[in-house]
């Protein structure tokens, strides 16, 4: 499905809609996107915060199931409501053609708002069973006083900028009792939906976004976001990267084609590759998604939670914002997030977001959850129902271990699977160290040839040597900006 | 048309805001979008106004929700946050005030105040004038909006303190990135007699003052009363010198767009 930016669309419309909305009463164009409709100027509004059943959904039928261009109105049409009033409202648009499938209904439903926004005096807000809209006195008055024109205008849009649509119809429904109904379906359809998303894999996309809000932070940090793979603020999901990218794409979400798949294991991706590299102005110059070793992703700033590798049991602690303790290394957040942030590429300091950590590709090459040792309480009862049954319940919190020393005897006495690891590493002798060291062991082993190298830094700038093997290529010093 | 009033707390910012207002309403037919982008929001005592949410509350109720994991994965945040937003709107008969109040709790605001930023400069198109009543610091301002400010108040009482965030408020409007087409000098709480001094000081900044408003007891009284602003009887000194104010600086006289 080809997608047309705004500009794109803008241009477009400007040019058909003369001939294409000859018979509407109102205006319609990109231009009246963003207008708001002051309750003073309204005629109608039609779901919002004072209605509870609302809601717009969009349906794959079969062919026979449509009759293409019908506009049906169940319940009192516009001219029919007592002006000044709040109502409940259902758009229910059933679509058929050849290729449509089922997945696509949200995104054809998304249209929805921007379609109905287009028209002069008719404001759309939100999304699924959250809308509201209110159309305005002068447009009513101009004549727009039926769902027929909106159905219209609705079809007409949907048939020209999605040709994979062969038949389409709209039902908009207000009568109280009919709205409820269909909003309880609504409801469950929405809920399929959200469950199918959810498993969504990065193997099944061609594209990926990016995100360089943070850089004025963390100049050199790129958010990869992928359907399981969170950006580490936890704000941003695949689909608002999508949304995002649509309406700017020059903003600084944007779209990243995958391009060659270099390694599924580690996700590592030949476009991911040249979109950090290109966004970080050579930083970065490669990132494997789902491990915190050897190239991982940068972390900004603002990470909801960190992996920290714990070398004396060979897992790995989660740590979230909201934790005020110390962590079971005795590091509390703030001091971990310092040697984590920054944008750099921290061997076992990894910043994630929580959403992540539901993810089936959570540091996948490390062990997953199967390696992570201690968690706060909070954190884990946040994402309970997503670590694994086996080894739940030999993750320890904050109430089960104090120090490591404890959560080495927990390990043992619940035989998590990174004890088995132990046995083969007795050789090479975990030493005692203090925790300053072990922040320092991870950092230091991640130099490689031709790798950036990131030196720690302490005061208000840092110094960034590259290609230190054979000369100093670029000599770049930032004044580090820090996050209130 | 974009006007900004900022400005030392406790110099009256807010009591000027509510008086251009009432010199806009009186006298103009314009739409009118009044932003409290001051995080104490005192707007809605000055106007008594009774706010139930401010942008700032429903930010990081969005925030705190991503944690949790309560939003349905595919559902698009921006939209929800603009609907959210549009609900904070305090909509009057003659005009809407848009509570910026402020955001609680850590954590990363980037993604937020990136959309907050579009959806604010969304609504504020809406509008023939968007009047503004600004914290002093303009870090505030330039995270909020990407529009250029046509009009800016900077009040000042009779104190060094606030003679000196006139100063440093004009130094910052070169820092940040926002442009500022013209700034005036509001003098408040002032006699009459002190004009000509007030006005060699703002002139050595380099800036214009624009007027002088005096002490008025109706403004002290509706303020101790808590009585909207906008009831003063229109004699009141203080309302007389703001309108003469608006005249001057050419916001009654700008046609409508």
């Amino acid at each position: 499905m080809v997608l047309l930016t705004f500009k794109e669309k803008e241009n477009w419309l400007e040019a058909r809609k003369m001939s294409m909305f000859e018979d509407i009463p109102v205006d319609v164009g990109v231009v009246y996107e963003g207008e708001r409709i002051r309750k003073k100027d309204m005629q109608v509004e039609l779901g919002g915060p004072k209605i509870q059943h609302k809601f717009e959904l969009v349906r794959v039928r079969k062919p026979e199931e449509v009759e293409d261009g019908k506009i049906r109105i169940i319940g009192p049409d516009i001219r029919d409501i007592q002006p000044g009033t709040s109502n409940p409202f259902g758009i229910l648009v059933e679509v058929a053609g050849e290729e449509l499938e089922e997945e696509l209904e949200g995104v054809i439903e998304r249209r929805i708002h921007e379609f109905t926004n287009y028209i002069e005096g008719f404001m759309h807000l939100n999304q699924r069973y959250d809308i509201w809209c209110r159309l305005s006195k002068k447009s009513f008055e101009k004549g727009l006083n039926t769902f027929e024109l909106i159905g219209k205008v609705m079809i007409r849009l949907y048939k020209a900028e999605l040709p994979i649509i062969e038949k389409i119809q709209v039902t908009f429904i207000t009568d109280p009792a009919e709205a409820k109904n269909r909003y309880e379906e609504a409801l469950k359809i929405y809920d399929a939906r959200d469950a199918r998303a959810r498993g969504l894999k990065d193997e099944e996309v061609d594209e990926f976004y990016g995100c360089i809000l943070c850089q004025s932070f963390a100049p050199t940090h790129v958010c990869v976001i992928t359907p399981q793979r969170y950006s580490n603020c936890g704000a941003i999901s695949w689909y608002d990267g999508r949304a995002a990218a649509r309406i700017d794409p020059k903003g600084p979400i944007f779209k990243i084609p995958k391009g060659e798949t270099i390694d599924t294991f580690k996700g590592e991706f030949s476009g991911a590759n040249q979109a950090v590299k290109e966004k970080s102005m050579g930083a970065v110059q490669r990132v494997w998604l789902y491990t915190a070793f050897g190239y991982p992703h940068t972390s900004c700033g603002c990470f909801e939670g960190i992996a920290f590798y714990i070398p004396e049991v060979d897992g790995f602690g989660l740590v979230h914002r909201d934790f005020k303790g110390a962590a079971v290394n005795g590091l509390p957040f703030s001091t971990m997030a310092d040697a984590t942030a920054g944008g750099r590429q921290v061997d076992g300091f990894h910043g994630i977001s929580i959403e992540y950590t539901r993810s089936p590709k959570f540091l996948q090459v490390d062990g997953g959850w199967h390696r992570v040792v201690w968690l706060p309480k909070a954190f884990k009862e946040r994402v309970h129902d997503f670590i694994p049954g086996d080894v739940r319940d030999k993750i320890a919190t904050e109430e089960d271990v104090k120090d490591l020393n404890e959560l080495k005897e927990w390990l043992k006495s619940k035989n998590h699977p990174v004890v088995e690891h132990w046995k083969e590493e007795e050789l090479v002798a975990v030493p005692e160290t203090g925790t300053e060291e072990a922040e320092a062991i991870p950092v230091l082993s991640s130099i490689e040839a031709g790798t950036p190298i990131a030196l720690p830094y302490t005061g208000g700038f840092r110094v960034k040597l590259k290609g230190v093997k054979i000369h100093v290529g670029k000599f770049v010093i930032h004044k580090v900006k820090t996050k209130k | 048309m974009i006007i900004s009033v900022s400005g030392k707390g406790g110099t009256g910012k807010t009591t000027i805001t509510a008086l251009v207002l009432k010199t806009l309403i009186e006298n103009t037919d314009k739409s009118i979008l009044l932003v409290d982008a001051d995080p104490s929001t005192n707007v809605p005592i000055v106007l008594n106004e009774k706010i139930d949410k401010t942008v700032g509350m429903v930010a990081s109720e969005l925030k705190e929700k991503m944690e949790k994991g309560d939003l349905s994965y595919s559902t698009s945040k921006s939209l929800l946050l603009e609907a959210w937003v549009y609900e904070t709107i305090k909509e009057t008969m003659r005009y809407d005030v848009l509570p910026m109040g402020r955001t609680e709790g850590e954590g990363c605001y980037c993604y937020v105040n990136s959309v907050l930023t579009s959806i604010i400069d969304k609504i504020a198109s809406n509008y023939d004038v968007v009047l503004m009543d600004m914290e002093a610091g303009l870090e505030h301002l330039s995270r909020r909006t990407d529009k250029d400010v046509d009009i800016m108040l900077i009040v000042t009482d009779p104190s060094k303190m606030s003679l000196e965030t006139v100063r440093r408020i004009k130094d910052l409007t070169q820092e940040v990135h926002i442009g500022v087409k013209e700034i005036y000098v509001v003098g408040n709480k002032f006699p009459f007699e002190s004009k000509d001094y007030l006005e060699r000081k703002i002139k050595e900044m380099g800036l214009k003052l624009v007027g002088i408003v005096p002490v008025d007891l109706n403004i002290i009284n509706y303020s101790m009363e808590g009585k909207s602003l906008l009831d003063i009887p229109r004699d009141s000194p203080a309302y007389e010198s703001v309108r003469d104010i608006c005249l001057k600086i050419g916001i009654l006289n700008e046609p409508r767009n």
